[in-house]
């Protein structure tokens, strides 16, 4: 041990090493760097009080998770954004009326199978992505929701079985232009008409 | 929008898929957080550079707010040991060391590597010095300045935020 830990006390002495404080902090010194540090701290409290904010800061450092620092967009969620944007998006549309836009939303009822559709017709990519709520069909009923263009051709958004309680929501994607869409329909799995 | 998710959305769905251990999950946690930040312009245009550690914060809170509710609900799950409430203390830590994430990405390069190394990647003094070609010492005191700085800048922001509470 060193004399020069009572030298210290008027918190005056050269021997402050704010280095080797930093150090002890990160748990980065050697053995006999640690000793020699150790032996100044028991005489400082003005290297003291320094340790324990660098401690503070070290302990800080530590509680922050590692993927903070990545960048950038994630490799392969790009759909997240779509779906974000469609929600940014779609509320104000819905309540302006407007047609023609990013964002359409379509509803209907069939008389004849009593089945009802709520669709959101957005764009996605150079496609349409399509939610929609389905109710009124019989459980177990196998659909398609298909998406008409201003041809005629019918795409399929997705299938599925319609559930128990007659009620379904659904997302799908067709490779229509959002302008071409002309309308969206239900099939049943005899290709009848549940709803358009 | 697109430009926000280009910059932070890696990050935010990488923690919140850690924990939440769940891709999908993790993907509603991002959009849910994206659309909060949609709501909270105010946080996106003070241009204090804390965006990062804002939408990770939230990302955090959605997170444990999900697995509340999960807890709190009466179901058969309740059996589920391995979906251990999530402990106050250690959350609300995490969200105070969120704010030094923008003070680390904001150091200059030099001291900003140093960090990464000896915090992020679980690199040794003689890893690092070797990793980036700099003698032990060097390494060393660039820790010194990035520390002094971190201090600062955290302190300040502190003291910035006591005052707009005010």
């Amino acid at each position: 041990m060193r004399e020069d830990g009572d030298m210290n006390l008027d918190g005056m002495s050269m021997d402050h090493d704010i280095e080797q404080l930093v150090a002890l902090a990160m748990g980065l010194s050697d053995a006999s760097d640690r000793s020699a540090a150790e032996a100044h701290l028991a005489g400082c409290p003005t290297c003291r009080q320094e340790l324990q904010e660098l401690r503070e800061i070290d302990a800080a450092i530590r509680r922050v998770p590692p993927e903070a620092f990545l960048e950038g967009p994630p490799a392969d969620a790009d759909l997240v954004l779509q779906r974000v944007l469609r929600e940014v998006r779609a509320p104000p549309r819905l309540r302006s009326g407007a047609a023609a836009a990013s964002s359409v939303w379509i509803s209907g009822a069939d008389a004849r199978t009593g089945a009802e559709l709520v669709a959101a017709v957005a764009e996605a990519g150079h496609g349409v992505r399509l939610t929609a709520v389905v109710v009124g069909v019989p459980a177990g009923e196998r659909c398609t929701l298909v998406v008409i263009d201003r041809t005629g051709t019918r795409y399929t958004a997705v299938r599925w079985i319609a559930p128990e309680c007659g009620a379904g929501g659904v997302q799908g994607s067709a490779p229509v232009r959002i302008d071409d869409v002309v309308a969206v329909a239900v099939l049943a799995a005899d290709g009848s008409g549940i709803i358009s | 929008m697109r430009e926000l998710y280009e910059k932070h959305a890696a990050a935010v769905l990488a923690y919140a898929e850690r924990l939440t251990r769940d891709r999908g999950a993790a993907e509603d946690v991002l959009q849910e957080t994206m659309l909060r930040a949609w709501r909270h312009p105010d946080v996106l245009r003070n241009g204090k550079g804390s965006v990062r550690g804002w939408l990770m914060t939230v990302a955090q809170r959605i997170v444990i707010d999900r697995a509340r509710a999960l807890s709190a609900r009466p179901t058969e799950q309740e059996e589920d040991l391995g979906a251990a409430p999530p402990q106050r203390d250690h959350s609300g830590r995490v969200i105070e060391a969120l704010e030094v994430i923008d003070a680390i990405r904001d150091l200059p390069e030099e001291q900003k590597a140093v960090i990464m190394h000896l915090y992020f990647c679980d690199s040794s003094l003689l890893d690092s010095s070797s990793a980036l070609d700099v003698p032990k010492g060097t390494v060393k005191s660039r820790a010194h300045y990035a520390l002094r700085a971190l201090r600062k800048s955290i302190s300040g922001s502190v003291n910035t935020e006591g005052r707009a509470a005010e």
